[in-house]
């Protein structure tokens, strides 16, 4: 299987919920800024827990959050 | 800047002005350079107390956040501290194969060419360690600037 990346909808699902900021989004999951920065740019793959949370706090399933993208 | 970063950075000087110390310390100026210990120590010594300032500051101001550390800086430190175990073991590997050698060296007189006093030994593994720390200080700060 080809390597692909995980793509995410945070930085929309952040302004569809009051224009949250990536800090406040930090503070509800538990990790810094710059990590909430990091799996937005999709330079950090977030550990299945972390992911879980993030998608909880937008009360999505994470199947809407996160998307496995590959070239094929 | 993440804390940790910061951290990463200030920890960094720290290492190498120590070494900077040790090495100025225990073997002085090289006779072949310019005599410019007195500015290269003092360099090294304000680069150290910027750091502890810069350090005792970041502590003060984001003391308070609820999220110090997060999984990410741990996977970033453990990189780190992976190469900073490989030197080390190799630097204890090849302090010990030295100090063996040594050992032969004193079995077959002081003529032996591969024997080095124990103080060059203990010297090359405080030097290793120092080095260890500044390594890892500096692949973390890799990652931190690849935006891992």
């Amino acid at each position: 299987m080809e390597d692909g990346i995980i793509a995410n909808q945070i930085r929309t699902l952040r302004f569809n919920h009051g224009e949250m900021t990536q800090q406040e989004l930090a503070d509800l999951v538990g990790v810094t800024r710059q990590t909430i920065n990091a799996i937005e740019a999709a330079k950090y793959s977030p550990s299945l827990e972390l992911a879980f949370k993030i998608a909880t706090a937008f009360n999505k399933p994470i199947g809407e959050v996160f998307k496995y993208k590959t070239d094929a | 800047m993440s804390k940790q970063e910061i951290l990463s950075w200030t920890s960094l000087a720290t290492s190498v002005s120590f070494m900077i110390f040790y090495l100025l310390f225990n073997f002085g100026w090289p006779d072949a350079v310019p005599d410019y210990s007195g500015s290269f120590f003092k360099t090294f010594f304000n680069l150290f107390w910027i750091a502890v300032v810069i350090e005792i500051i970041v502590e003060i101001s984001e003391g308070n956040r609820k999220v110090q550390k997060d999984e990410r800086d741990f996977i970033i430190e453990a990189r780190g501290i992976k190469v900073a175990y490989n030197i080390l073991v190799i630097a204890v590997v090849g302090a010990l194969v030295q100090i063996f050698i040594s050992n032969l060296g004193y079995t077959f007189g002081s003529d032996f060419p591969l024997h080095l006093e124990m103080s060059t030994i203990f010297h090359f593994l405080i030097i290793a360690l120092f080095l260890g720390s500044a390594t890892r200080r500096s692949i973390m700060i890799y990652h931190y600037r690849k935006d891992f």
